[in-house]
């Protein structure tokens, strides 16, 4: 198992080398650059500006200059917020980014998976088709008039909840409840299917048939076993909710780091764009490595070697 | 349009694969699935309205009454005018052509590269399928949405229509990971059923037997897929519109006639209402008949996003 | 390859979905009709492409102007929006045809607009040269008589709308909202908001100190809240509040007033300053604000190492681009001198009227060396800064909130009457209206498009003329538009007065000229051309076109 893992965490240096250099590139291809204004500034102050950001030199020594420090674990100055390092920008915006994904994802398992299991125990009744109905308007309306409704009603109309910010119970509500809802319905579809697919097969039927309480053979037997999509899916989920939320933070005013994702891309913020992509590609990795692990203990026919 | 052809297509897939019954026994359990076939019907609802759109308005879709901006809904504007008094119901009809063909182009995108190189890397198995997977692995790691957006940028000074393709493609590279392991697994299965041994010895080559075996096969779970593909592109698109980044103006789709409605959610609120419903019934009855679809042919499938 | 396998099998569902997706693009493809022309006296009028930035209102104008030259022109106008960047990128490269934009001016004068139109000036951005008009701006820079200046100007913008690289739409109208309970804002032509002046006041009663707390939306996180560094209105609003400058605004009229200059001097060329600081004005580490300080920020500025992107605006001083391009390196050559702790005499190249203006510009504002030098890149940080300004930096969230309070060091501190400020930086329009009216703040600086009619008539709306033009450019060195005749033609055929009531909302005024004029009463503007399609039409067939109109 160890070696699993160990060798699963080699593979993803490649993988990371690879989307730095993708963003990298791809980010000099894009028309502009950070210090490109409104304002065309004199020739001599841009030539300078771009001498002491190294910018005049040619793309392959920034790149190795960049990997150079990159593997010092110094992500470099921010082109754009001058008075901060990347470092620093990531790790003030990552535990708040985090608080939210983590929160929406708690509400999602605790919409989801009822739902779902619900859904299943009575397949197609009222309950399957109202709890379904239910978990899948978060897959069928967009975030962002989710969240717009839920600010215009509590916050605006009736004021019991705060528009924006973080921190606050009643700041934090409406941007959980509208990132979650998305994934609450993946959950609760992906609860029923597992579920389904658990039901029939043998074993519960043999524990039925033994005369085991019905609410037993559930516990018991099922819900492990059934959850087994559910968990595999957290893995993405968990590094979408780094990027998921750019939305939900902007429209919140949400200070993490989902809104950098695009943000520091359109100001061609080059150092915060590779630092954001590496984050996220780095929780990817390791939320997709949690889930295999997890797995293996839910499933202890899966065997790693 | 394209859903009811999408639908009758599925469904005309029942008739050529005969030899079993499989499929009749999946189009009876689809047809028992009440809220399935109602997804269906307003599906093919949704699409003969917005194909028959010029027929069923007398307005141009981007053909503006300056002094009847923001217009309640009445009887010359049905759902409302917007801010340049252009008929809202007229962009809905419109938007959903546009929404609705980036749902199904750019799903079709993604079958046509996942499934190919999932029943390739399947068929091919031991070496070759090992190094094909790892580097779908690799690029589960990619921020795709990040480079989609990254892509927009870049080609910014493509003209509209090339800017559709553009947003098909890149969708559709969003969605092929999963398709091709999904493709991968069934063609793995399936290449050790005795009709393919069959075929092997008498004489067929991989080709042949790829395509007239392994891929009709594959056809259940694939459909299923794409009926939730169809949706999550279409909701990616929304988001892409939120950015600012999608179709471009005056064209409209559902997701950027929301987008732009949600700041009028206070003074105008059928500019966001609208089209969010019609967006969100449209998803809601795609993930219905896609998820019994799945309950139909394939209840064995699992893992999905 | 796998095309083949489908087709050599004959899948229908494949083929259907070919289909579907032929009829979709088709479909698509139906969504944007073809131009027709019946005319036959002269050419087709191309399509065009009209380039915006993303934003809600660029497009509703732009979709407005593309119907309005269908309609009475005929002609097909393609629209095209990209992100900020990739626009500046566009117009600076003249890869464009048509292009939407907007000036603020710096100072109440038709310099600051007519300049940038000069042959090859950086922000001329259109291809668009005029001998006549170089000479006439040049000229007016070196004319130390008002009205000829004026008249020069005047001539000047005359050849402007003649010739039509760009074409003015509307004047700005700066649109505040602002709880009647805050008083003492003040409302000027560039949306500058010196805070020091504001207090809350409840039932006619001006409310006790610990109240005073002023809250009020930034619209976005400051890039930087180093003075020296600053390029944008969202850190100006903050730099303002915490650092002070030699002179500062009057809040009304804009006029330069004392600030940490008490009285100045002037030669008769308006060449060389003598500033008397006062001697009573005390950074918050309680060292005093001396001339040298002075010296330090402004040389500071000068080195090309800080990289200060608006160390331009201090290349009036006598050698100071010399400084900054290194081709001198002893600063006593720069005309700048401290005389002693509270005199400074600053050395002009050449008269440069608008030079006490700059003076309250965040670029000059000091900074205080002992701090700057101590935390070098860390000096802005809430418990490093120094500032001398009527506030101070307590707390500062980034993407989230500045709080500042009361500086009681402050020289003027007895007439402050806020004892705190929170600035949050909420980009989102629609959330910030949201956070006023559900009262988490007092002020916000934009009424979004869709909630124009809803304060129409509110008196918390505060609606000012605003020293800028919104205005689209043309790329003059393309087929068709390098004809200025094809470029009056597509200004005549906008109804501007329709734009401006039915889109805009705010009772922004039209332009029929570049030059916001209502700013500068010595200033008479030329005579624009109203809306005239007809006339607009005639245009387009005498430079050799064939006109069809939409209806």
């Amino acid at each position: 198992m160890l070696r699993y893992v160990a060798r699963r965490l080699l593979t993803a240096i490649p993988v990371l080398w690879i989307i730095v250099t993708i963003t990298f590139f791809m980010m000099r291809l894009a028309p502009g650059g950070p210090f490109s204004r409104e304002r065309v500034m004199p020739a001599e102050v841009q030539k300078m500006i771009e001498e002491r950001y190294h910018l005049d030199e040619p793309l392959v020594k920034q790149y190795f200059r960049y990997m150079g420090n990159l593997l010092r674990g110094d992500l470099g100055p921010s082109f754009r917020y001058k008075d901060r390092s990347v470092n620093e920008i990531l790790a003030a915006g990552l535990p708040t980014t985090l608080q939210l994904g983590s929160l929406a994802l708690l509400f999602a398992l605790l919409v989801g998976i009822p739902a779902g299991c619900l859904a299943a125990f009575r397949q197609n009744s009222a309950v399957d088709y109202a709890a379904m109905s239910f978990s899948m308007v978060g897959v069928s309306v967009p975030n962002f008039v989710v969240l717009s409704t839920l600010i215009y009603f509590f916050a605006v109309k009736l004021k019991i909840l705060t528009v924006s910010g973080w921190g606050r119970w009643d700041q934090m509500i409406c941007p959980v409840v509208a990132l979650g809802l998305m994934y609450s319905a993946y959950i609760a579809r992906l609860s029923r299917a597992g579920m389904l697919e658990v039901i029939r097969q043998d074993f519960i039927r043999t524990a039925r048939a033994k005369g085991l309480p019905e609410r037993l053979v559930i516990i018991r037997h099922s819900i492990k076993a059934g959850l087994l999509p559910v968990v595999s899916f957290l893995g993405p989920a968990g590094a979408a909710i780094l990027t998921g939320s750019l939305i939900i933070e902007t429209i919140s005013g949400v200070p993490g780091i989902g809104r950098e994702f695009v943000n520091s891309a359109l100001n061609r913020d080059y150092t915060l764009t590779i630092g954001t992509v590496i984050l996220y590609s780095g929780f990817l990795i390791i939320f997709n490595l949690a889930v295999d692990i997890v797995y293996a203990f839910l499933d202890p026919r899966i065997v790693y070697e | 349009m394209t859903n009811e052809n999408k639908k009758n297509s599925a469904a005309a897939d029942v008739q050529p694969v005969k030899g079993t019954s499989l499929w009749k026994d999946a189009w009876r359990r689809l047809l028992k699935n009440r809220m399935a076939v109602a997804g269906g019907a307003l599906l093919i609802l949704i699409a003969c309205a917005a194909i028959l759109a010029p027929a069923l308005t007398p307005y141009a879709f981007d053909e503006i009454h300056l002094s009847d901006g923001n217009h309640p809904p009445s009887g010359d504007y049905p759902l409302g005018a917007d801010h340049l008094g252009r008929d809202l119901l007229t962009r809905i009809l419109y938007g959903g052509r546009v929404s609705l063909a980036v749902g199904i182009v750019a799903t079709f995108v993604s079958i046509i590269i996942g499934v190919s190189y999932g029943a390739a890397a399947g068929y091919l198995g031991g070496r070759a399928d090992n190094i094909m997977m790892r580097f779908v692995d690799i690029l589960y790691g990619l921020p795709f949405m990040f480079l989609v957006i990254l892509m927009m940028v870049i080609f910014h000074n493509a003209p509209a229509e090339k800017k559709l393709y553009l947003l098909f493609i890149g969708l559709g590279a969003v969605q092929w990971l999963t398709m091709s392991r999904i493709t991968r697994g069934q063609t793995l299965s399936i290449k050790t059923k005795e009709y393919i041994m069959a075929a092997r010895t008498s004489g067929a080559g991989a080709f042949r037997i790829v395509s007239r075996h392994v891929i009709p096969n594959l056809l259940g779970p694939v459909i299923v897929y794409a009926t939730l593909t169809v949706p999550a592109v279409m909701l990616e698109e929304a988001f892409l519109s939120f950015l600012g980044l999608g179709v471009q103006a005056p064209m409209a789709s559902w997701g950027s006639l929301a987008s732009d409605g949600r700041q009028s959610l206070d003074t105008y609120p059928w500019q966001m209402i609208f089209p969010g419903l019609a967006l969100a019934i449209t998803l809601f009855s795609l993930n219905f008949l896609g998820d019994g679809l799945r309950d139909a042919l394939d209840p064995q499938m699992k893992d999905q996003k | 390859m796998m095309k083949k396998n489908r087709k050599a099998n004959g899948i229908r569902s494949a083929s259907a979905k070919l289909a579907v997706a032929a009829l979709a693009l088709a479909l698509l493809a139906g969504c944007s009709g073809k131009p027709k022309s019946d005319d036959s006296s002269g050419k087709p009028f191309p399509k065009l492409q009209l380039l915006y930035n993303i934003s809600e209102s660029h497009k509703l104008i732009a979709e407005t102007l593309q119907q309005m030259w269908k309609k009475e022109l005929g002609i097909q106008v393609d629209l095209a929006n990209v992100e900020w960047k990739t626009y500046l990128k566009s117009l600076q490269s003249l890869d464009y045809q048509i292009a939407r934009a907007g000036w603020i001016g710096d100072y109440p004068d038709p310099n600051t607009f007519l300049d940038m139109f000069v042959t090859d000036g950086g922000n001329n951005q259109t291809g668009w040269s005029n001998a006549e008009y170089d000479k006439l701006i040049k000229a007016a820079a070196m004319e130390g008589n008002a009205d000829e200046r004026m008249k020069m100007f005047h001539d000047a913008e005359e050849i402007l709308m003649k010739e039509m690289p760009i074409m003015p739409i509307y004047f700005y109208v700066n649109k505040n909202l602002v709880k009647d309970f805050v008083k003492g804002m003040h409302f000027n032509m560039r949306d500058l908001h010196i805070l020091k002046y504001v207090y809350l006041e409840k039932n006619g009663k001006v409310l006790p100190p610990q109240e005073q707390a002023f809250l009020f939306n930034l619209s976005a996180e400051p890039e930087t809240l180093d003075p020296g560094m600053m390029t944008g209105s969202v850190e100006f609003t903050i730099s303002t509040q915490i650092f002070e400058g030699l002179v500062q605004y009057d809040p009304d009229t804009l006029e330069p007033i004392p600030g940490m200059a008490e009285s100045w001097e002037v030669n008769d060329e308006h060449t060389e300053f003598v500033f008397h600081l006062r001697r009573n004005a005390k950074w918050t580490n309680g060292d005093p604000v001396t001339a040298g300080d002075f010296v330090y920020s402004w040389k500071r500025v000068l080195e090309p190492e800080t990289t200060a992107e608006y160390a331009y605006q201090l290349f009036y001083i006598k050698n100071a681009k010399k400084y900054y391009d290194k081709e001198i390196s002893d600063f006593s050559q720069v005309g700048l001198k401290a005389v002693d702790d509270f005199t400074l005499k600053v050395t002009l190249d050449s008269p440069t009227h608008f030079w006490l203006d700059l003076l309250a510009f965040h670029t000059l504002m000091p900074v205080n060396k002992k701090c700057v030098e101590k935390f070098n890149d860390k000096w802005t940080r809430p418990e490093n800064i120094v500032t001398n300004g009527p506030f101070k930096l307590t707390e500062w969230k980034p993407k989230s909130k500045l709080v500042m309070v009361k500086n009681p060091g402050y020289y003027d501190a007895a007439k402050v009457r806020l004892s705190k400020l929170v600035a949050y930086s909420v980009e989102d329009n629609i959330t910030a209206v949201s956070m006023f009216e559900a009262g988490q703040s007092y002020w916000v600086n934009t009424i979004p498009l869709p909630y124009s009619e809803k304060y129409s008539n509110d008196p918390q709306a505060k609606k000012t003329d605003f020293l800028a033009v919104y205005y689209y450019r043309f790329n003059t060195t393309k087929e068709p538009l390098n004809d200025p005749r094809v470029r009056r033609a597509l200004n005549l055929a906008i109804n501007k007065d329709e734009l401006v009531k039915f889109v805009t909302k705010s009772g922004e005024k039209t332009a029929t000229t570049f030059v916001p004029h209502m700013h500068m009463k010595d200033y008479e503007p030329p005579q624009g051309e109203d809306y005239n399609p007809e006339e607009a039409r005639r245009l387009l067939r005498e430079a050799g076109y064939a006109v069809k109109t939409g209806k």
